[in-house]
């Protein structure tokens, strides 16, 4: 039998960026937090996949408000264009709008998400779950973000910052 | 064949363990199609990769067999912006060719006017559209074929980006799906694609 597997790191204690290899995948578990440094370094031309597993239990209370992933661990006033369709128990909707940073989620979020770092071309798309909040459990959620710069260099995958209290694990698996 | 001998063939660009008698652990192990001209049976676990440069269509040349199931990605490395692409649409042609209205396609997309969707009868399957970051998963059955899609559109008015969410069904059921195809662009493109096979 034949299997498929990325060799892993864990950067769950890390405390500098490590440059992720094509065929690597970084595991981060985080507890009760609120900001997740990913310290991964990133490099023109890579591509990667992830996923955020949240911990926290299932209910209908909290904040439905953004997880934010901040390229270089900052924002970019103006810069970032994203558009979400959305159906959560009361709505079927869907905006277009401009951020500082890229919106992958909302509330506890349970994500897939594929991310391009070209200098000419900078997105990411993800699929979520959404819950914790009083319409959201479940959301169904897609979500895609350009970054509208074609010229700025994105050399640290960033942090992730959620809008309540988070636990869980993500994983960060590089494609090329 | 034996493990072994499918990993050689597949030259692989990482390392190789041997955990036990009856397991080999593969890191990433990648295939560069690129430059081929002939179809290449990807075996499960192996991903092919394909850059392209400038072109409008882009034969993967990649053998499948029936009960197959792939992951495909489409990595464009086309400036971002809201124009130099073609309101065009992406298609991926099974065994690199047509088959009038014998697909059908459910979609719905997101763009800077508003929310849209459709469904309708094409000869190929859909994958994108203009300039598009493409997640897909494709089901060769005989009797069931199938691929879903996830995208960001970009390089026409209303985009940079579009969200677009994409199933195309094959009604055929009795066709083999033997070659993967070629992805044909709407414009000439530039980018890189991964195929995983998983099953």
């Amino acid at each position: 039998m034949i299997t498929r597997r990325f060799t892993r790191v864990d950067l769950t204690n890390a405390t500098e960026d490590y440059l992720l290899k094509v065929g690597e995948e970084a595991y981060i578990s985080f507890s009760s937090i609120t900001t997740l440094p990913l310290k991964i370094a990133t490099e023109n031309d890579s591509y990667y996949e992830s996923y955020l597993i949240p911990s926290n239990a299932g209910t209908l209370s909290g904040h439905s408000t953004r997880v934010k992933l901040l390229p270089n661990n900052t924002e970019y006033e103006g810069q970032i264009n994203f558009t979400y369709i959305f159906r959560n128990r009361d709505v079927f909707s869907s905006t277009y709008e401009t951020s500082p940073h890229f919106y992958i989620g909302g509330g506890y979020a349970n994500i897939s998400m594929w991310i391009i770092n070209r200098k000419q071309y900078k997105n990411v798309r993800s699929i979520a779950d959404s819950y914790g909040a009083i319409t959201n459990y479940p959301v169904i959620v897609e979500i895609s973000n350009d970054w509208r710069n074609t010229t700025n260099e994105w050399i640290s995958l960033g942090t992730i910052v959620f809008p309540m209290t988070t636990s869980g694990e993500i994983i960060v698996r590089r494609l090329m | 064949m034996d493990p072994i001998a499918v990993a050689m063939l597949a030259n692989l660009s990482v390392d190789v363990k041997k955990l036990n008698e009856n397991v080999l652990q593969l890191n990433f192990p990648t295939v560069d199609l690129s430059s081929t001209t002939t179809d290449y049976l990807l075996q499960p676990y192996i991903a092919a990769v394909i850059n392209f440069s400038d072109v409008n269509n882009v034969p993967l040349h990649i053998a499948t067999p029936a009960d197959s199931y792939y992951e495909l990605h489409i990595i464009p490395s086309n400036t971002g912006g809201t124009s130099g692409a073609t309101n065009g649409e992406i298609y991926l042609l099974p065994n690199n060719t047509t088959y009038t209205n014998a697909f059908w396609v459910a979609e719905y997309w997101r763009d800077s006017s508003g929310f849209s969707h459709d469904y309708k009868c094409i000869s190929a399957f859909k994958t994108g559209f203009a300039f598009s970051a493409v997640t897909a998963w494709i089901t060769n059955r005989t009797q069931y074929k199938n691929i879903r899609t996830i995208v960001d559109i970009y390089g026409i008015p209303s985009s940079w980006p579009i969200i677009g969410v994409a199933s195309t069904d094959w009604r055929d059921t009795t066709t083999p799906w033997t070659s993967l195809g070629t992805i044909v662009f709407p414009q000439n493109s530039s980018g890189t694609i991964i195929v995983f096979r998983l099953r």
